[in-house]
């Protein structure tokens, strides 16, 4: 039995998202990682807190105030109506922002943890040498940083192929445009078509299984590199 | 009438769209009687799911009439004791005073972006949305304007914050002592779609459980029934 | 605390530095130290006496609470202006070789070329390569060399750059007796053939011996979290006059 043509939506759609949602979130995640690793400001606390929250809350509540706040009384849902985009609730990009909240822990984690690992010293050494801050950003901290951003990449594709209550949420199961994996799955499973869930389920199994391989693979590399600073 | 001397208890997996009167059945049966029940509520497929996988349910009330028979045919809730406990009402909804003047015009307007119906594949009050929509020939036309709740619990959501202007909800869910809580709606008409029946079953292991019994009773009971009722449910006979 | 006349040949460091560390215990560091600009300076005092933090105050890494840095005829740091460690001509070795992982020698040594405003001397690039005998290492990580090459490496870095002043923080300190007797002379050929002045922070009396121009020394005020550097003694190899 192959998967139906709407599996196979699904899937290209959750594949397309998880890749928009991760390329973002390690855009503008960086330099918040950065700057959580760096400073010594007293909202470094509750910044820290607010982006962990998803890992905790459940993510029906996220996505019910995700829902109200794309609303058309929502601070989300002003802000797009009046830049003429109508809201973004049950559409594509409303999804893509649901999404970077919701993976939002599981890239700028890993990255603050691979800002933190370089350490003041290469970065004191690279002043000492001329480079300015955003110099050594980009030629220290980055590449110092690598495994890490490896790290969050992985993790956050991952997170957002598995996401669900939010989607569930705020998507309103549009083929091709929300329909993703998981919901697809939960559908199956509550029509009684036990086989389509099954091959679809397992299929997210063997797929989350060999990431979390790979993340852990990785680790161990980036142990070494990590120590091999100060030996 | 035999009466029971020692306290039993039931445990009752309802589906969500019952919760409210699911409680006050509890609150006004355990105040006259020495059994507990308790009750779960979730989604009717999941718990199709967990009954038939031996989750410890005594009683199952469903949002449709297909899981229930299900049970029945493979021998894990007793035939007899099948019964719709109550009929769902289907309203048009949208919290916008103005934009429903009590009849289907506005689905065939320009006035909204989005209509919220449950998925017609597992929740049968989307099945009553796609036939009402089928026949207003209408179905066709708005198919880029639907979004689907995974339960009717969820599309009232939509449309409640706003997201979807219209929506197909339970009346159970936006009236109260049959008047319109908010909003604008319109009463579909039962001719427009099938029944939404809503079946309870006994299962097999209950059978000999008289908190479940006794609870079945008073659901079927004249005060049940008007419980029921007050909560936008039709019953039947 | 005045700047003294400035002229081209002195180094005048004139700091007042209070910082409270953990716990909130206050420490306090007075400095006041002219230098001529060349040879080696050693710094002495014992650990706590704020010696490093002397360096890195001079380096930019931290900023004094009050002072004036002044060397030759660039003023990094005055009662109105700090100029950022990355716009000053400092090299710093530190205690640890500190070498970037993720580049090999040649491009840890490379690293302050591309980003010094003077065109690279390739003569004293070769000059530097060979005094520091790490011709053989260029293509080499810095996992894969030994701590004294390491320290070879990240002193190279450092001069390459031509800096006004060269900072090391007791460099060989984290050195076994035998790499220590082997690095010694790297120094030394250092001191003879470039003219950078060297503040050199130690508590070892065999570098001191070895290496000392000048000295300064740290001694405690009044209570013992209070310290002051300054010039004590003309060391013996100083022949030269002071400017």
């Amino acid at each position: 039995m192959g998967f139906s043509e709407a599996d196979v939506a699904a899937i290209l759609l959750t594949l397309r998202l998880a890749t928009t949602v991760t390329i973002l979130l390690l855009f503008f995640g960086a330099p918040l990682a950065w700057w959580l690793a760096r400073t010594s400001s007293r909202f470094k606390g509750p910044i820290g807190a607010l982006i962990a929250l998803p890992l905790v809350l459940p993510p029906t509540v996220l996505g019910f105030y995700l829902l109200i706040a794309l609303g058309p009384n929502g601070p989300i849902g002003q802000l797009t109506q009046s830049l003429g985009l109508g809201t973004l609730a049950f559409s594509y990009s409303g999804l893509v922002i649901g999404s970077i909240f919701y993976s939002l822990p599981f890239v700028v984690q890993p990255l603050q943890n691979a800002f933190e690992a370089v350490g003041d010293r290469p970065l004191e050494v690279a002043a000492t040498l001329g480079a300015g801050p955003v110099d050594r950003f980009f030629s220290i901290a980055l590449p110092m940083a690598k495994p890490g951003f490896f790290t969050a990449a992985v993790l956050g594709f991952a997170h957002t192929v598995g996401e669900f209550g939010v989607v569930l949420m705020i998507g309103g199961n549009i083929p091709g445009e929300t329909r993703v994996v998981s919901v697809q799955i939960y559908d199956h499973v509550e029509a009684l078509a036990y086989d389509q869930a099954n091959q679809l389920a397992l299929l997210m199994i063997i797929f989350s299984f060999l990431v979390l391989l790979s993340v852990y693979g990785m680790q161990k590399k980036s142990h070494r590199q990590v120590l091999r600073f100060s030996p | 009438m035999p009466v029971s001397t020692v306290a039993a208890e039931a445990t009752v997996a309802v589906a969500s769209n019952f919760t409210a009167p699911a409680n006050q059945l509890v609150e006004e049966f355990e105040a006259q009687s020495d059994h507990d029940v308790r009750l779960v509520f979730g989604s009717s497929g999941r718990f199709f799911a967990q009954i038939s996988n031996g989750a410890p349910f005594d009683l199952f009330f469903s949002a449709d009439q297909e899981k229930p028979q299900e049970l029945i045919e493979s021998g894990l809730a007793i035939d007899d004791s099948l019964f719709t406990y109550a009929l769902g009402v289907l309203v048009l909804w949208s919290r916008y005073e103005q934009l429903i003047q009590t009849s289907p015009a506005v689905l065939s307007s320009n006035q909204f972006n989005r209509l919220a119906i449950a998925n017609a594949r597992h929740a049968p009050y989307g099945v009553a949305a796609e036939e009402v929509l089928s026949n207003l020939n209408l179905l066709a036309d708005l198919q880029s304007k639907l979004v689907r709740g995974e339960n009717i619990a969820q599309t009232f959501q939509f449309v409640f914050t706003g997201n979807a202007e219209l929506g197909f909800v339970a009346k159970s869910q936006v009236y109260q002592d049959n008047n319109l809580i908010s909003g604008s709606a319109w009463q579909v008409t039962e001719d427009l779609h099938s029944p939404i029946r809503q079946d309870a079953v006994l299962l097999q292991r209950a059978s000999t459980n008289d908190a479940a019994l006794e609870f079945l009773s008073f659901v079927r009971s004249n005060r049940g029934r008007s419980i029921i009722e007050s909560y936008g449910y039709v019953v039947g006979d | 605390m005045n700047v003294s006349n400035p002229t081209a040949n002195q180094i005048r460091v004139a700091i007042n530095h209070e910082l409270s560390e953990r716990g909130g215990r206050a420490f306090n560091l007075e400095v006041d130290l002219d230098l001529p600009a060349k040879g080696i300076t050693a710094v002495f005092g014992e650990s706590g006496s704020g010696k490093t933090t002397l360096l890195r105050c001079i380096a930019g890494l931290e900023t004094s609470s009050r002072g004036e840095i002044q060397v030759r005829d660039a003023v990094w740091q005055s009662e109105t202006d700090v100029i950022p460690p990355h716009q000053r001509r400092v090299g710093y070795v530190f205690q640890e070789s500190s070498l970037f992982p993720h580049l090999n020698v040649k491009k840890n040594i490379a690293f302050g070329i591309s980003r010094s405003p003077s065109l690279l001397d390739s003569q004293r690039y070769d000059q530097i390569i060979e005094l520091m005998g790490l011709a053989p290492l260029l293509q080499q990580y810095p996992d894969q060399l030994s701590g004294g090459e390491r320290q070879r490496a990240a002193i190279a870095r450092a001069l390459i750059i031509e800096p006004d002043l060269l900072l090391m923080d007791e460099p060989l300190a984290s050195l076994d007796i035998k790499r220590k007797q082997e690095i010694l002379p790297y120094l030394e050929s250092v001191h003879e053939k470039l003219d950078v002045p060297i503040i050199y922070v130690t508590h070892s009396v065999d570098e001191v011996a070895r290496l000392a121009d000048f000295s300064g020394s740290a001694a405690r005020r009044q209570s013992h979290r209070q310290w002051r550097i300054e010039r004590s003694f003309i060391g013996h190899r100083a022949s030269t006059t002071t400017g």
